[in-house]
């Protein structure tokens, strides 16, 4: 073994071992270091964007699941209420679907809006989006008689613009009166449930007399109101026959009949941001709550009561409308609108995270920087299966 | 006394050793390793989040697909595993059937459409429904006979079993459990399974 020896009058100060490094061991520690240090930096560059990725995942799997569990609590409700002091057997309408968000320029289910999505842009518009509205009646108020200002004769809904409503059970003219504002919509509905119109309130309620006048907008002669935002009484309803074999819309609606007030929550997609879509829940039309951003897909399909098999259809329409096989339809082109007949619905939503053009990753549902999540499930609402059983 | 202090000035003076610097720069590579490890975990992590959370929906699917039935319906008739793929003949009243207590659902968002494949039984043949969704607001759905196609790289395949069991817990009602299973990816499994049950008449 080598020793050091050093003189008691010399100090060690140029000793070999107390120099520090030699230019070699620097050398050889740099060079390691520059290359642990470089895998370092190549490190946290790489799991920089994989975190902000996972962060956003997590937030897309949150959103899609609260968005869901919100629509199945509200739809398995739908139809709610309508037995509330009013035996009304056969309730025909729970929920109505409005294909392609847009009512007036709405494309075909069936071969989509090629215009309503920008692949370049990456950017969503309304009519990419369906929208679904959940009827059940308004908890608060109570049902009420209908009639014209005699009280005792039928109340026409297609040439008058007046109603007038009777209270029944504890309610006064006035209380019922404070119950009926502008803008609202009453279903009118027979006592034996054979047929139904809607109105739209042009006018709070005003008490005349032991009754409540209410004014309104008048429906078209078969019943169709083409006023209601909700599609409840439409063109199909009109020329689909009842257990009477008459119309399920109808305008005379007499004293034993019934008026009830809509409770409407809608579901839709505000595109009017066409790069941040949210789906949006409302209900009757005011205060719309956001439940989630970055939606780009809101389709709403129906499995419908087959009356003639006696038999579920086992296929969900995603077409409202019946398509015809010009427009790409070839079976099961659609329900017609006809609400009484829908039993289950599926809901198919697509969202994405936030965008991160500066991550390589590129999805392969649209190519954008994003990732995509979809959720489809099916929802029954309780009160509309109830009377096949 | 004078030496010692010399020494010492000596021993302090030296710097590190290579060897030092070398166990520096191990124990640095070490943590980083450690870090990198961290962040790959969280990420997993996320991911079977996901997967947890899709299991969840189908499981509350498969629920409120069961709840449509009317209660005399074939495919309600007490049977089915939690561990098995079981089919058995059920026969109410006039009709019997052949009743499948089992699927397995295959999810993709590919090729420009998000596709979710489900197999089962339809007129008595076996198949599977595809319901696909496109960036433009296309949605359809519909039945094929015949075997689904083999799963993609990028598919998540889900298991469902349920089991139907009458008079449980109380005489004059039924309980149903669901059973949803991550197949695919096998990364996933930590994901491991999600089961629900309800009653109903």
């Amino acid at each position: 073994m080598k020793t050091r020896k050093h003189s008691f009058l010399a100090p060690p100060t140029v000793s070999r071992k107390s120099s520090g490094f030699s230019l070699v061991e620097l050398l050889v520690a740099m060079f390691i270091f520059v290359i642990i240090s470089g895998a370092a930096i190549r490190l946290v560059q790489k799991h920089a964007p994989m975190a902000t990725a996972q962060q956003n995942q997590a937030g897309l799997n949150f959103t899609m699941r609260n968005a869901v569990t919100q629509m199945q609590v509200d739809v398995v409700n739908a139809g709610t209420g309508y037995y509330a002091g009013a035996n009304i057997p056969s309730w025909p309408i729970g929920l109505t679907i409005l294909n392609c968000g847009d009512i007036v320029n709405g494309c075909n289910a069936m071969t989509g809006n090629a215009t309503c999505y920008n692949a370049v842009t990456l950017t969503y518009g309304q009519s990419c989006f369906d929208q679904l509205n959940i009827i059940t009646t308004n908890p608060a108020v109570n049902p009420s008689h209908s009639s014209d200002n005699t009280g005792i004769a039928c109340a026409h809904t297609d040439t008058s613009t007046a109603l007038y409503a009777t209270p029944t059970g504890t309610d006064t003219p006035a209380t019922l009166a404070a119950n009926f504002r502008s803008g609202d919509e009453l279903l009118l509905v027979k006592s034996d449930g054979s047929q139904m119109t809607v109105v739209i309130l042009t006018a709070n309620g005003v008490v005349n007399g032991g009754m409540v006048q209410l004014a309104h907008s008048v429906t078209n002669s078969d019943g169709t109101n083409t006023s209601d935002p909700y599609g409840i009484a439409n063109s199909t309803d009109a020329s689909t026959l009842n257990s009477n074999g008459t119309s399920k819309l109808g305008t005379q609606f007499c004293p034993s009949d019934w008026i009830l007030k809509l409770s409407v929550i809608n579901y839709s997609v505000n595109a009017a941001n066409n790069a941040n879509p949210q789906l949006v829940r409302s209900i009757n039309g005011a205060n719309p709550v956001v439940i989630a951003d970055q939606i780009i897909g809101f389709k709403v399909g129906a499995m419908t009561w087959n009356t003639t098999a006696n038999d579920d259809q086992a296929t969900y329409l995603f077409n409202a409308p019946a398509a015809s096989p010009a427009n790409g339809c070839a079976s099961n082109c659609g329900f017609q609108n006809d609400w009484s007949l829908v039993r289950s619905v599926l809901v198919s939503v697509i969202g994405r995270t936030a965008s991160t053009p500066a991550d390589p990753f590129r999805n392969s549902f649209d190519g954008g920087p994003y990732k995509v999540q979809s959720v489809s499930v099916v929802i029954n609402p309780r009160n509309l299966s109830m009377n096949d059983q | 006394m004078e030496r010692s202090r010399l020494h010492r000035r000596v021993r302090c003076s030296r710097g590190f050793t290579l060897i030092e610097v070398m166990c520096a720069v191990f124990i640095l590579a070490f943590g980083l390793l450690a870090a990198a490890w961290v962040m790959n975990k969280m990420n997993l992590n996320t991911s079977q989040s996901r997967y947890m959370n899709d299991e969840s929906l189908l499981t509350s699917e498969k629920l409120e697909d069961l709840n449509r039935y009317p209660s005399i319906d074939p495919a309600m008739v007490a049977g089915g595993s939690l561990t098995a793929d079981l089919s058995q003949t059920n026969t109410v009243g006039a009709v019997t059937q052949l009743i499948d207590y089992f699927d397995q659902v295959q999810i993709s968002t590919n090729n420009g459409v998000s596709t979710e494949i489900t197999t089962g039984k339809s007129g008595g043949q076996n198949g599977y429904w595809t319901i696909n969704h496109t960036p433009n607001g296309q949605a359809s759905s519909q039945f094929v006979v015949g075997n689904p196609p083999t799963p993609s790289g990028d598919m998540l395949v889900f298991r469902r079993r349920w089991l139907i069991e009458q008079n449980v817990p109380v005489n004059g009602v039924r309980r149903i459990t669901v059973l949803v299973t991550l197949q695919t990816p096998s990364a996933g499994a930590a994901a491991g399974s999600f089961q629900t049950s309800m009653v109903r008449p």
